[in-house]
């Protein structure tokens, strides 16, 4: 199974569940006690980092089981770095493990901006969508074989080229989501370089 | 801003990767300037907002005194690729020349300027060569 884009996962399955099961074992612990020791308060508190963990698993296992129906699933960009203006194109290679029906495939350019600030305790992360444009993507009905498929999607002058420092980031990423038929959306995610360079 | 120092720069629009040209023009006939052991010119981008604030600083021009009798130092440096001039709603750039003149036992004459970096346009040549 190839998830690796250019030498590094893209979005990985693996976050999520390992994130998520630290939360949900976490919420363990207090469950336990509070069973051992009959605490409301306990069992309640064990109950919400349960909950949480376990929605954050599921996204996980959601991702890994949609990548499960594919032998090869990699969305990976024709240059290393694009022009403001110009048109960034990517492979898209699809190879189901068996027929699979696609619903709907759709592909999403976003441009965030990041500030992360910090003092003592205090952290927080504010995000602002910048920019954001979805297309739809033509896909064949019925997946069988393997599919390479070049994409083009354009990015706008207006957006801020990618920069990251230590507190501050400018970041667009593409993203292809495919939705199929009685199985999870397979979604590929790809974070583009922009050079501060007008085509 | 200064009396004692004054910054020039030839354009106040700088793409991305360029040359920052301009020079400090030092007045004359001023003790300071006989005592002044270097002068400093900075480009400093500011990025601040929301997110805990940070520098990136580009050394353009560094000379050792005295500069008695000099009337003005130019100075021209290549500017980096970014982060390019931003105001955004959390995320915010600003980019200054800031030059200051190391005098010792003195308060050190200095002297900002802002200008902003743009994206570089994509000359014809490389148009067609991709």
């Amino acid at each position: 199974m190839a998830f690796l884009i250019n030498g590094r996962p893209s979005k990985s399955p693996m976050a999520p569940l390992l994130f998520g099961g630290v939360f949900a074992v976490a919420g363990l612990v207090p469950l336990f006690l509070a069973l051992t020791q009959g605490s409301g308060a306990l069992a309640l508190f064990g109950l919400v980092f349960l909950g949480v963990g376990g929605a954050i698993m599921a996204q996980g296992i959601r991702q890994l089981v949609s990548r499960l129906a594919f032998r090869e699933a990699e969305l990976q960009p024709l240059r290393e770095t694009w022009k403001l203006g110009s048109k960034a194109r990517f492979k898209l290679q699809l190879e189901p493990k068996r027929p699979l029906q696609v619903v709907k495939a759709t592909v999403r350019l976003a441009t965030l901006e990041y500030a992360y600030y910090s003092a003592g305790s205090d952290s927080r992360t504010y995000t602002e969508t910048l920019h954001q444009w979805d297309g739809e993507l033509s896909l064949p009905a019925s997946l069988d074989r393997r599919l390479e498929q070049e994409l083009e999607v354009e990015i706008p002058r207006t957006i801020p080229p990618t920069w990251t420092g230590r507190h501050n980031r400018f970041e667009t990423t593409v993203e292809v989501k495919v939705q199929i038929d009685q199985w999870p959306d397979l979604s590929l995610t790809q974070t583009l370089r922009v050079a501060p360079e007008e085509a | 801003m200064s009396e004692l120092l004054e910054l020039q720069l030839d354009a106040d629009v700088v793409e991305a990767g360029e040359h920052l040209r301009g020079r400090v023009r030092l007045p004359l006939d001023d003790g300071k300037l006989e005592k002044a052991k270097a002068l400093v010119v900075k480009a400093v981008a500011r990025v601040h907002g929301s997110g805990t604030p940070e520098t990136v600083e580009v050394l353009l021009h560094q000379a050792e005194g005295p500069f008695h009798g000099q009337a003005s130092v130019a100075f021209e440096h290549r500017l980096p690729e970014g982060p390019v001039t931003w105001a955004g709603r959390y995320v915010k750039v600003d980019w200054t020349v800031q030059a200051s003149l190391e005098v010792p036992w003195a308060v050190d004459p200095k002297v900002e300027l802002p200008f902003r970096l743009v994206p570089r346009k994509w000359r014809e040549d490389e148009r067609q060569t991709g």
